[in-house]
């Protein structure tokens, strides 16, 4: 077993960090939420730029050929960032299915989003799915030009500002479930956009008889797909919440170290000190956990489902637990918007919750361990 | 980043595992299967050193001169998680994991020659003598002396919490040999044969009835000088030395595999209503879930503590992490073993913990051993190192408090 990252992950690592310390701070983040787009465009291009939305795609698409090792170097800096620009949603989740699928529309959108000029969003969650990848109460009706589609899709990530949208529905033939690329544009198809509380742009999209040709999977070929997007998507998100939990630490870490009360430094006082340290512990092992999900992902291990799960309900017991300790040992000042701390709180609590809580991936694990003893 | 184990490590499990199949008795493997602490029956202990002495595979970690057989941190690690899977007796560490190294790193050539081959034939039974009824987590605060006196140190004092002191023949003692200074700069490292007149050993009756621990004390106890192993003052330092060569030597998670294995086994025999057992029950399936993934987050934290000669990350403090996780989970995971066996925690039957024991039990054979077990486990937040003291070492070695 090896631990280490590669040199070109090392690179890669170090080019990330370099920018986001350089373009990416707390103040220049409270300037983009205020902006119409909710985030910076141009930081979008210069990552363009940069290739990191070549990442996951692979060498015949014109992409890195990365692996989900790869992309949770990113995930982790974007995490310690907390970077609104929606690499989740246009590179993972829409890019995650345009990437997997045969469809000349999906490969003639892959070039345009990787230089930075399309965005993308997973319009796929319903309100009743509480994470369940199979729950789908959008309609698919046949007509003359493809399908109508008829639902509502919950709180879609990114959908405000996306040219276009995957879109799962059911069929209303056979019950099969289909994924859809749709123009955001497209006629039927609404969105009321609002701005979230971790500082994103989405959507609640709804779906009334909107008229879509491109369908771009179907029956178990569009489930797997689903489940293998969504499997990356928790990672990434493990690894946000890693990342989260290390900024977390170290800021907590300093300010116990300048702050003083009763004449010391309150980093003095065992009691915290405890809690600090249990800080730094539940951020290593969710950070061990991440990397054996990512690895097994990669591999496509047949645990790697479980894994993910299991990554999945650590981090976010663990990110609460640091979140939670970080405004305590802060005092009053973290409870203000005027901190960053808050914020993570906001962020991780926000991850913890979208693609199904912890207790949705405790019995996902729980079912697959029992179905699949180690 | 690979998680990949190679074709030479997975060759070697199976070496490993046909080995100890073919030579765990029935009475061993009973042995390992009730132990209740991290010690199992002494006997059974060491029947199971001399099996391994004879294979040669006793220390692995030693050098190759005196006994030693330079397996990899990964062979060594497989080598733990199969004896553990297969039920075998866990070893005596006094003498090869902790007295061995220190000898061959500070014992003179005389020391060597004499004693590291009968600490592996087991001629020798060491026990260690470290904490005091005044030195616990404080352990630099110890007061036992050692006054020179010619060719002779004098030893008086007491030490307690000593492992196995009544099975021992021999003991190591951290022992006060200066008052200036620094209470760590004088303390020595020194040898005692405990056959020696004004050495007498208390057993201490634990919670669950066992006797594991005991108290020594020394009065006017004359050993020779050249029992001194180190520099005289230099103790502490030997001691220390010891933490160091353990680190990334033990790991948590092959334990908890194994109390899960055993919790998972007894839930699916135990009924919780008339038509369902524990497994089948979701309150109790998630919570054994998510102590599962406690785990399985530990098992790659130590994953990485073996891997870490090539990160950047400093081993010895996961350590320290790991020992506070892994007793910890072990507790917790103590609770559910307790919820399946119910009402019949109650009978006191102590006579089942024995290896050849092969009655009746009160309430269900299996499990008999649940309640002795957890009484157990309390002290594993205590002893080496407390959760407190380790989490003091993480807030200062890693978090710079």
């Amino acid at each position: 077993m090896n631990f280490s990252f590669s040199e070109d992950q090392n690179l890669f690592n170090d080019s990330v960090c370099k920018y986001l310390n350089d373009h990416y701070n707390f103040e220049s983040r409270r300037l983009l939420l205020a902006s119409d787009a909710g985030f910076s465009h141009k930081v979008w291009s210069q990552c363009a730029e940069m290739g990191w939305l070549h990442l996951p795609f692979s060498e015949a698409q014109g992409g890195l050929s990365g692996t989900a090792v790869d992309s949770i170097i990113l995930f982790e800096s974007l995490g310690r960032h907390l970077v609104v620009e929606p690499f989740l949603e246009t590179l993972i989740t829409f890019g995650g299915v345009l990437r997997r699928v045969n469809s000349d529309a999906a490969s003639g959108c892959i070039g345009p989003l990787m230089a930075g000029e399309l965005q993308g969003a997973f319009a796929h969650f319903e309100a009743a799915s509480r994470g369940r990848v199979e729950h789908i109460e959008t309609l698919a009706h046949p007509c003359a030009s493809g399908y109508r589609l008829t639902g509502k899709k919950a709180v879609v990530y990114n959908a405000p500002n996306a040219d276009y949208l995957i879109v799962s529905a059911r069929s209303a033939e056979d019950g099969e479930i289909m994924l859809f690329l749709v123009p955001s544009d497209t006629i039927g198809l609404t969105k009321v956009c609002y701005a979230t509380v971790d500082g994103h742009q989405a959507a609640e999209v709804e779906l009334q008889g909107a008229e879509v040709t491109t369908l771009l999977a179907k029956g178990d070929a569009a489930e797997s797909i689903l489940r293998l997007v969504v499997d990356e998507a928790l990672v990434m998100m493990t690894a946000e919440l890693v990342g989260a939990m290390d900024i977390l630490v170290n800021i907590t870490v300093d300010y116990a170290k300048q702050r003083k009360q009763f004449g010391v430094a309150i980093a003095k006082f065992q009691a915290l000190q405890h809690q600090m340290s249990d800080m730094f512990m539940a951020l290593e092992l969710s950070r061990s956990l991440m990397y054996a999900a990512a690895i097994k992902l990669r591999d496509n291990d047949r645990n790697a489902s479980k894994f993910v799960a299991a990554a999945k309900v650590k981090a976010d017991k663990c990110a609460q637990q640091v979140a939670h300790s970080a405004i305590q040992i802060h005092g009053g000042i973290a409870t203000t918007d005027e901190l960053s701390v808050g914020h993570y709180l906001k962020r991780i609590t926000i991850l913890s919750n979208l693609f199904g809580s912890s207790r949705h991936h405790l019995q996902r694990f729980n079912v697959l361990s029992n179905a699949q003893p180690q | 980043m690979d998680l990949a184990i190679s074709q030479a490590d997975s060759l070697f499990r199976d070496e490993v595992r046909e080995f100890i199949n073919a030579n765990l008795s029935p009475n061993l493997k009973r042995a390992g299967l009730r132990m209740t602490s991290i010690f199992s029956d002494f006997d059974a202990a060491m029947e199971w050193q001399a099996i391994l002495y004879r294979q040669g595979w006793l220390v692995p970690e030693w050098p190759e001169a005196w006994g030693g057989n330079n397996w990899s941190l990964m062979q060594r690690s497989i080598f733990q998680e199969e004896s553990k899977l297969a039920g075998a007796p866990t070893l005596l560490p006094m003498g090869i994991q902790m007295l061995g190294p220190i000898l061959l790193k500070y014992g003179t050539a005389e020391q060597k020659a004499a004693l590291l081959p009968r600490i592996l034939s087991g001629e020798d039974i060491w026990c260690q003598g470290y904490s005091e009824p005044n030195a616990g987590s404080d352990l630099a605060s110890l007061s036992m002396k050692a006054e020179r006196e010619g060719d002779s140190y004098i030893l008086n004092g007491t030490k307690i919490w000593t492992s196995f002191a009544h099975r021992a023949n021999k003991i190591f003692c951290l022992v006060r040999t200066a008052r200036e200074g620094k209470p760590q700069a004088g303390i020595s490292f020194v040898l005692v044969d405990m056959t020696l007149p004004g050495v007498t050993v208390a057993p201490i009756v634990s919670l669950d009835g066992e006797v594991e621990q005991c108290q020594v004390f020394f009065e006017d106890v004359r050993i020779p000088a050249s029992c001194l192993v180190g520099q005289e003052n230099q103790g502490w330092e030997v001691a220390k030395y010891l933490l160091e060569f353990e680190r990334g030597g033990y790991s948590y998670y092959v334990m908890l595999d194994k109390q899960l294995g055993q919790i998972r086994q007894l839930a699916a025999q135990t009924l919780c209503t008339d038509d369902k057992n524990y497994l089948e029950d979701e309150l109790f399936s998630n919570r054994l879930a998510e102590l599962e993934i406690d785990k399985l987050a530990l098992e790659y934290v130590e994953h990485r503590i073996k891997s870490a000669s090539r990160e950047n990350s400093a081993p010895g403090v996961l350590s320290s992490m790991a020992k506070v996780v892994g007793t910890e989970l072990s507790q917790q995971l103590d609770l559910l073993a307790l919820e399946l066996r119910g009402c019949y925690l109650a009978p006191a039957q102590n006579q089942v913990l024995a290896p050849d024991y092969t009655g009746s039990t009160v309430g269900p054979e299996q499990g008999a051993t649940v309640m002795n077990a957890y009484l157990n486990n309390r002290a594993s937040t205590i002893y080496g190192g407390t959760a407190q003291v380790q989490r003091n070492i993480i807030a200062k070695q890693v978090l710079g408090l």
